[in-house]
């Protein structure tokens, strides 16, 4: 009879089913309910994301889209080339694994969680205070619309990977959670950008460092409950 | 029900051999790597091989945990169901061992907590483990002791450093392994395993364990 190599000193070794008896199972039930292989889950990762995005940009279209004025081109540049490429760093260290089925340990994911807005909305500032008037009061503009522009685009990308991913975090669900709701946080961040001109601290505060952290609050709040590993 | 014996000699506890550490974690990870890739690409025969390569030591990780042959047994066929329900996510060279022993803990430990709510299980489970103690030959007593002695001081040490050191030196997982399971940094994984293994040693020489 095959044996599982258990303890040494396993009193009971021949109680319950055998071992052989419990691979037969084990096997027999995976064999009985199927499960999709890597290329069926791409094609799905790829459709649910490219579906998500495309809600995202209809929805940046349908507000307005691109909206340089009265910014100098510059500075626009500027401004997006650099979240931009924060965005993406994000992006690779939140949803990439790291080389493990285990994903990131949780301290880097700590670390991108805190470091996001804090690097986003410093690299605003620290462009846009180098053109003058830019950083001025906008008395009309406290930052609800970008607070709102920011939430819709990151919603739909966020609530897909949090589907894509559900079920399979036996580490730590809430904090990859968390850094996804940074990564989409980051990434309508970079959108909205190209979108306001304002540069004023208080409406960054409120438009743009919010929406991050609020994402981020409540990916981790969703994460914990459906990122979590569950009972097969 | 029946409860099965998870007392390690002190001798393992305090030098496992290097090569079999080694055996374990690397080889047998390749051949689990090797297989859960192509039954990640759907070659549904290669589960077969997994489960060889990766059940004897997740079993006998779960033996440890639960001292309950009938609730290893059960949490191995979950632990097993659910890296084949997430098959698809398995990228290539990806080690496996890790995974299947993060999986098996998280299991575990979602069902200590169901479970220690039920006053009847706790009384079961204490009164396995003394069925389990007085049935030692009397000749295995000293080094039975012993083990005693550091079981309680494991049991005394904080969870973070406890399961580290059952990691590395109990289930043989190399430090970057260990940190996988454990979702945090080998760094972190060798200064747990170390205020674990200082512990020990106090005990073991004959001294106060260190508070």
């Amino acid at each position: 009879m095959t044996r599982l190599q258990s303890s040494p000193n396993d009193p009971d070794a021949d109680s319950g089913a055998s071992l052989a008896e419990l691979r037969a199972q084990i096997l027999a039930r995976a064999a009985d309910e199927p499960a999709p292989t890597r290329a069926e889950v791409g094609a799905r990762q790829r459709l649910i994301l490219g579906l998500a995005l495309a809600v995202s940009l209809l929805i940046f279209l349908a507000w307005g889209g691109l909206r340089p004025d009265p910014r100098p081109l510059r500075l626009v540049v500027e401004t997006t080339v650099g979240s931009a490429i924060l965005a993406v760093g994000v992006a690779i260290v939140a949803l990439g694994r790291g080389g493990s089925m285990l994903g990131r340990p949780k301290p880097w994911l700590v670390l991108v969680v805190l470091s996001t807005p804090v690097a986003l909305f410093a690299w605003r500032v620290l462009t846009t205070t180098r053109y003058p008037g830019m950083a001025a009061e906008w008395s009309t503009r406290p930052g609800l619309r970008c607070l709102l522009l920011s939430g819709m685009l990151a919603i739909t990308p966020l609530l897909g990977l949090l589907w894509l991913r559900r079920g399979s975090d036996p580490v730590h669900p809430r904090m990859t959670a968390a850094s996804f709701g940074a990564a989409a946080g980051a990434a309508s961040w970079v959108v909205v950008d190209l979108w306001c001109p304002v540069g004023y601290v208080p409406h960054l505060l409120l438009g743009h460092v919010a929406p991050v952290v609020l994402l981020t609050v409540l990916s981790a709040l969703l994460g914990s409950r459906v990122l979590r590993l569950r009972k097969p | 029900m029946r409860s099965v014996s998870c007392v390690p000699s002190p001798v393992h506890f305090l030098a496992p051999s290097r090569e079999t550490s080694s055996e374990r974690a690397e080889g047998k990870g390749t051949s689990a790597d090797a297989a859960m890739d192509r039954y990640a690409r759907g070659d549904d025969r290669a589960f077969a091989e997994v489960y060889d390569a990766i059940a004897p030591r997740v079993h006998a990780y779960l033996l440890r945990l639960t001292r309950n042959r009938v609730l290893a047994d059960d949490l191995l066929q979950q632990t097993l169901l659910s890296m084949h329900r997430h098959r698809g996510s398995y990228a290539s060279g990806f080690p496996v061992l890790p995974w299947a022993f993060a999986i098996a803990r998280r299991l575990y430990i979602d069902e200590f907590r169901r479970r220690r709510t039920d006053a009847l299980w706790s009384a079961r489970s204490v009164a396995d483990e003394d069925r389990v103690l007085s049935s030692f030959a009397d000749d295995e007593m000293a080094s039975r002791q012993t083990a005693e002695r550091v079981r309680e001081v494991l049991a005394k040490l904080p969870e973070t450093q406890r399961v580290a050191f059952d990691l590395l030196r109990v289930e043989g997982l190399s430090h970057d392994q260990a940190a996988q399971v454990l979702g945090t940094t080998v760094s972190a994984v060798k200064l747990r395993a170390f205020r674990a293994y200082e512990a020990i040693r106090a005990v073991l020489k004959g001294g106060e364990e260190p508070r």
